[in-house]
């Protein structure tokens, strides 16, 4: 089967189950699902619903038991593990509850990773950092460590980690779940007005 | 770009434009606003 392009993610009868105790148990249980390109799509649920299974496998992260996923017209399960790791780099940008930022790396630093192993060249990631911690409102803060900024702080760190390298993808599980909800407004504000060039 | 979240968090629900549903692995709900 070909997948529409116009399509970020598509998903036919996708199934995991995992085995716990010598359980079989059903986290993901036959989602077909398209996303749009341009979309901002919530995906919600009490504990246990499958979402972050779910995300774990659009984005390549985990495998599904059975099911196909696209991601930008390209079947998932085909790929080798380089490839799927390639794709992921260069069309998924990830954004997590707990920030996940490299603490012995500078804001600077870690914003600037992932465009290091895209093979930018150097001038290009300054340029791209101090375009992008300006825009989340991080400017002058380029030089600082992570465990010596706010939860809010480091929130839009990892914005501008997610969104530096111009991914098709946002994918965020719980961003704002550790941050008041002014901080969490004002993050939203930030990530879906940002100017990227494409 | 295009942004896709897992949430419990009421105000992001609001700011989304499609809420997907998800109940024991399967979709329950799919919203789209207009």
């Amino acid at each position: 089967m070909k997948e529409n392009t116009k399509h970020i993610i598509a998903t036919k009868d996708l199934r995991k189950i995992y085995k716990e105790d010598g359980l079989e148990v059903e986290a993901v249980r036959g989602v077909d699902l398209t996303i749009e390109s341009g979309e901002f799509s919530a995906i919600v649920g009490p504990s246990g619903s499958g979402k972050t299974t779910f995300l774990n496998i659009i984005s390549g992260l985990d495998t599904p038991s059975s099911g196909d996923v696209w991601l930008k017209g390209r079947l998932l399960t085909r790929l080798s593990g380089n490839e799927l790791s390639d794709l992921r780099r260069d069309n998924i940008g990830f954004i997590f509850q707990a920030y996940n930022l490299i603490p012995v790396l500078t804001v600077e630093e870690n914003v600037e990773y992932v465009m290091m192993l895209q093979g930018l060249p150097k001038h290009e990631r300054h340029q791209r950092v101090l375009n992008i911690l300006k825009q989340v409102g991080l400017k002058g803060m380029e030089k600082r460590f992570p465990p010596k900024l706010s939860g809010g702080q480091q929130q839009r760190v990892a914005i501008a980690r997610a969104m530096v390298s111009r991914p098709a993808l946002i994918l965020a599980d719980e961003p704002t779940a550790n941050l008041d909800s002014k901080t969490g407004t004002a993050l939203l504000q930030i990530m879906t007005s940002m100017e990227i060039p494409e | 770009m295009t942004f896709l979240f897992s949430t419990h968090d009421p105000m992001v629900m609001a700011w989304a434009k499609r809420i997907i549903t998800l109940k024991d692995g399967r979709i329950a709900k799919d919203d789209k606003k207009n």
